[in-house]
């Protein structure tokens, strides 16, 4: 799980009611498509810079 | 940033988002889900924004609900875009749609936010085999954005 960055702003609600879709089947089609996309041809070199 | 966008809550995790369509047809959950993955030892989220259907109790984004109310959606989506970034500053969004239509949609959220947009982010498409920074007017394939480093 990525480090979340914990945030003053309360102009989102979280919500517990909110469930987490990351296995749904329509996302990790989603997901699959991507990576083969960004395994193939990588992010924006100007994101992948330390 | 157009103002007139839907009101969204977020899961304990902040990697998926909901708020409700409302319009001629009722109201319409929309979920945007970033779910990470990792290419060459570094850490990206797959964005993917479809409906909730009741019947078939999945997502999808084949649906044309026709409530009249795009322009604010796209605007809600975007700021999601904006706050997942909040939440994970250096993890870069990469999104395309499940047909060039859907991509199109993307294209317009990202066209219509720009100005907003680029104050907080580096935005890029994926054009004739390569990034290159987003424009608008041009027909991407995908697309990926960032949290501007400080």
């Amino acid at each position: 799980m990525p480090t979340r960055k914990k945030l003053p702003s309360k102009s989102v609600t979280d919500s517990h009611k909110v469930r987490d879709y990351s296995n749904d089947p329509f996302v990790l089609e989603k997901g699959r498509r991507m990576k083969a996309f960004i395994d193939k041809n990588g992010l924006p070199e100007a994101f992948t810079k330390k | 940033m157009n103002n007139d966008r839907y009101e969204f809550i977020t899961s304990e995790s902040h990697l998926t988002f909901e708020f409700q369509s409302d319009g001629p047809k009722g109201k319409i959950k929309k979920i945007v889900n970033f779910r990470p993955y990792n290419v060459n030892g570094r850490t990206y989220f797959n964005l993917a924004f479809g409906d909730w259907n009741e019947e078939s109790a999945r997502l999808d984004d084949m649906a044309v609900s026709n409530n009249h109310d795009t322009s604010k959606i796209l605007a809600t989506v975007a700021a999601i875009a904006l706050k997942i970034t909040e939440y994970f500053p250096d993890i870069a969004v990469a999104a395309s749609g499940s047909s060039q239509a859907r991509t199109r949609l993307y294209q317009m959220a990202i066209s219509a936010n720009l100005n907003e947009i680029e104050k907080a982010l580096d935005v890029y498409g994926w054009y004739q085999g390569s990034w290159e920074p987003f424009t608008r007017n041009i027909n991407y394939e995908a697309f990926s954005v960032k949290r501007k480093q400080k």
